[in-house]
């Protein structure tokens, strides 16, 4: 693009060299000198027409048309909205400190009474009634009748509605669903007598695996530095045994010595059945 | 628990004493107000409190000053001692509830609405402990430094600090930057212009000015909204005299960093039109360097006419759809034209003239939009033979924007014409091409050929509705309602009702053609057996097609038989509707039939 041309009329022609270095922003082509612009205005006066694709327009019904246009609005970006109204404020700010006072401390007796009240319990009403029986259960209107239960049938619902629970007295233990990893743990806590030798434990209550169980999960401290806090996470008692290196070594141990004890007595335990089939022949 | 409430109470014997004595309540009455206090005591010393049981003692409190303040001005007496205790327990109760529940939003806002009037010297603490818990918030920084400049002008540091500390947790956010730009803007202008010292120096503007700089520097390295650069300027144009060189340095970064962005060049040129040249800068700059007097800057800000600055603004924004080639840069030239000439009172002619160049350079380059090309077809239709300049135009504006406004357009100037042989043309290449889009585009050649009332419009229009009825795009189904009431009136009953039978069966389903013929049939004069018949087939094929999702068909279909229909057949249809009716819609069938029960609706 060519330099800014500016409309110069004292006539400065040292700083045409700076105009190379200043910033582009229109041509010098487009632009209108002042003596042309009092020429054209002489001319446009005199004509009452405006040129359109060769045609002559009245500059009335042109006006008309233009006036019959509906309003537009250019859109308003958002951050242009917020800082319009933040103009405002800072107007209003300024304007509302032009006197400078220090106001002294004294003692409050004139309250204020604008500020809206902050009433909760609208807000209540208004979640309470989103919890009304219709709003749960909106097919309840369709029936003809209301679900009933017959003398024969309510009592084996309450049986199994009971056998949830271990009862009120047992603060509602439940029975808990048995998977596979569940069963594997319950196994461990009936065999826990051998895992340890120096440990020793009572009787267990039952020979069967039990119906009514808890599991519970043991939370992190805030005290605890931060790797062991990560070791706790998904842990089962199968995991913990399988990683735990010294109960490895011990069952590996056990395992050997009644595997050898086991090697002991297989020529003794091969002619024993060699006899007893000699004996039936 | 109990002790401390009782202690309270007896802090409060002097109140309960003073009212008594004064007679500003009765003794039953401050009994009364003692039960209710050690309610709300008890409320608010319990184990689990809630904002609620604060709130409910603040009202109340406010409600007993509100009451005393009556008093007052019944008995002609002043109660400044009480007002003072309950204002202060008040304010201790927002003080502890703000202590408890300091996540509460609103509760702060509530306090610092209620202290701006009643206790203003404590809004500036208010705010700095707010901001403590809740300074993630960009608006409340900007709130607190408001409130500290219009409380105390003098006290601008503490302004200052807070911004900054704002500015350093949210250094992009423009409500900040420019709160901070204008309070340093305006305390630029109030300072004096004297160089006190020697000539050399910088006087106290010229350092204030340094500082506004630097706010907008750091604020320009975070910020890439072209929005905040325009407000920035707009807030330089009020101290024009003092802000030349900032504002070109804005604009110098503002063609910097969004150098190909519509909005800076149609900012450019509305500064153009109000006066703002951007060589003024410059000439600012060498004045200021040559030390000229400011007659000559006050001569070249103000004295260029409107002419001067309605050819400035054409010339930018002709370099601008020079430079930028896009529908936006070009819409924004035209909208920026057609302001301009709606006030016609001064230099019409030439507004009006670069109207027609701006609408005649758009046509040319290919980019112009639709909302122009009508303005273009207004204008050019007052001239006495603009029409065919007008059809040619369009013709050649379809080929680079075929939507269905432009063919709107161009079937305009044809109706206007009345030249019936090239709108039947361009109607056929319409339905061709264009599917559902071009929807109102059928419905003016309908309303066109309806308007004609000759043997041809009626042939024209059968052919038509035969092809709207026969499309089976879901927007056309207002066309089938159009055309049974066009048959209803033009032709007769017979065959609208035959027309009907058919259409009803018709995918896509509409309801709203059943709803146009259940309209005429009941629009009908006679009222026979016959009638009832056809009556009730349309609300048969309502309940049909839409009864699991619709509760009002059936209701309307009640209303039917209840008016004008058979009476016996109101039960049998409320069990239809019942078992038909998905779930969720069942309540308001049935709130709505109760309605109709009691003649509340329909």
């Amino acid at each position: 693009m060519d330099s800014i041309f500016l409309v110069d009329t004292t006539g400065r022609q040292e700083f045409n060299g700076e105009q190379q270095q200043k910033k582009i922003v229109y041509n010098k082509e487009l632009l209108l000198t002042e003596s042309d612009a009092h020429s054209e205005e002489d001319e446009e006066q005199n004509e009452g027409a405006v040129e359109l694709f060769g045609l002559k327009l009245n500059s009335k019904e042109v006006l008309d048309v233009v006036n019959s246009l509906p309003d537009r609005k250019k859109p308003v970006s958002k951050v242009a909205k917020q800082l319009e109204d933040l103009c405002e404020k800072v107007e209003s700010a300024v304007e509302n400190s032009s006197k400078p006072k220090v106001v002294p401390r004294k003692r409050v007796t004139e309250l204020n009474h604008d500020a809206p009240h902050l009433d909760l319990r609208q807000e209540n009403l208004e979640s309470n009634m989103k919890r009304t029986k219709q709003a749960l259960n909106p097919g309840l209107e369709q029936a003809h009748a209301l679900p009933t239960v017959g003398k024969r049938q309510q009592p084996i619902i309450n049986r199994a509605e009971r056998s949830k629970t271990k009862g009120k007295g047992w603060f509602n233990l439940p029975a808990t669903e048995i998977t596979d990893e569940m069963r594997n743990e319950l196994k461990i806590v009936q065999m826990r007598s051998v895992l340890n030798p120096k440990q020793f434990y009572k009787k267990n209550d039952l020979k069967s695996l039990p119906k009514f169980f808890q599991i519970g999960t043991v939370l992190p401290s805030h005290l605890d530095h931060y790797q062991e806090k990560k070791s706790k996470k998904k842990q089962s008692l199968v995991n913990e045994l399988l990683e735990d290196e010294s109960f490895q070594k011990f069952n590996k141990r056990k395992f050997n010595e009644v595997i050898k004890r086991t090697d002991k007595y297989a020529y003794r335990k091969n002619l024993k059945k060699m006899k007893k089939l000699k004996k039936n022949k | 628990m109990a002790e401390f409430i009782a202690e309270m109470q007896e802090r409060l014997l002097p109140e309960y004493e003073q009212m008594k004595n004064y007679s500003v309540f009765t003794a039953d009455q401050v009994r009364e107000i003692v039960s209710r206090r050690e309610r709300l005591f008890l409320k608010i010393n319990k184990s689990h409190q809630s904002i609620t049981d604060y709130l409910d003692f603040i009202l109340y409190e406010k409600h007993m000053h509100m009451t005393i303040v009556d008093k007052e001005k019944k008995m002609h007496v002043k109660l400044t001692g009480l007002k003072a205790s309950i204002a202060t327990r008040i304010m201790r109760l927002y003080r502890e509830a703000l202590a408890k529940f300091n996540h509460d939003r609103r509760l702060w806002s509530n306090w610092i609405k209620f202290s701006r009037k009643s206790n203003p010297v404590e809004v500036a603490g208010i705010y700095e402990k707010m901001l403590l818990y809740h300074g993630d918030s960009p608006d409340l920084w900007v709130d607190a430094a408001l409130w500290l400049y219009e409380f105390n002008r003098l006290n601008i540091d503490r302004v200052k600090d807070i911004l900054l500390r704002g500015l350093q947790r949210h250094p992009d956010s423009e409500a900040l930057n420019k709160c901070f730009f204008d309070i340093m803007l305006k305390e630029a202008a109030l300072a004096s212009n004297e160089r006190n010292l020697a000539e050399n120096t910088l006087s106290e503007q010229d350092i204030k000015l340094e500082r506004v700089e630097a706010v907008y520097r750091n604020s320009m390295a975070n910020i890439t909204q072209l929005d905040y650069f325009v407000k920035l300027l707009e807030s330089c144009e009020d101290h024009q005299e003092l802000t030349g060189k900032l504002q070109r340095m804005i604009i110098d970064d503002m063609q910097e960093k969004f150098p190909r962005e519509p909005g800076l060049w149609d900012l450019l040129a509305q500064r153009e039109l109000r006066g703002f040249h951007l060589g003024d800068l410059e000439e600012e700059d060498l004045d200021t360097s040559d030390e000229e007097p400011a007659s000559k800057k006050s001569r070249s800000v103000n004295g260029r006419s409107l002419k001067r600055r309605i050819q400035l603004c054409v010339t930018v924004y002709k370099s601008a759809v020079e430079e930028l080639q896009t529908t936006e840069m070009w819409n924004m030239y035209l909208d920026a034209m057609l302001a301009l000439n709606s006030d016609g009172k001064t230099e019409r002619i030439l507004k009006q003239q670069c109207l027609a160049d701006a609408l005649q350079a758009g046509h040319r380059s290919q980019l112009m939009g639709v909302k122009h090309y009508a303005t273009l077809r207004k204008m050019l239709c007052t001239a006495p033979s603009g029409r065919e300049a007008a059809v040619t135009i369009l013709t050649e504006a379809l080929k680079n924007d075929s939507s269905v406004e432009m063919h709107e357009l161009l079937l305009a100037t044809h109706i206007q014409s009345d030249s019936e042989p090239l709108i039947y043309e361009l109607f056929n290449k319409i339905q061709k091409s264009m599917g559902s889009e071009a929807l109102p585009l059928w419905r003016s050649v309908i309303l066109y050929y309806r308007t004609r009332q000759d043997s041809l419009g009626a042939r024209r229009l059968d052919e038509i509705y035969g092809l709207a009825c026969k499309a089976a795009w879901p927007e056309f189904g207002e066309l089938r309602s159009d055309y049974l009431r066009y048959l209803w009136q033009e032709r007769s009953v017979e065959e609208a009702r035959k027309e009907y039978a058919k259409l009803a069966i018709l995918p896509p389903m509409s309801l709203a053609l059943h709803r146009q013929m259940v309209q005429l049939e009941s629009s009908a004069a006679a009222c026979d057996q016959a009638s009832l018949k056809y009556w009730r087939m349309c609300y048969d094929f309502m309940a049909c097609y839409f009864g699991k999702t619709q509760p009002r068909v059936w209701v309307e279909y009640l209303a039917f038989e209840r008016d004008h229909g058979e009476a016996k057949n109101i039960s049998l249809l409320t069990q239809r509707a019942l078992s038909t009716l998905e779930p969720q819609y069942v309540a308001a069938f049935e709130a709505e039939r109760a309605l109709a029960y009691v003649g509340a609706s329909i």
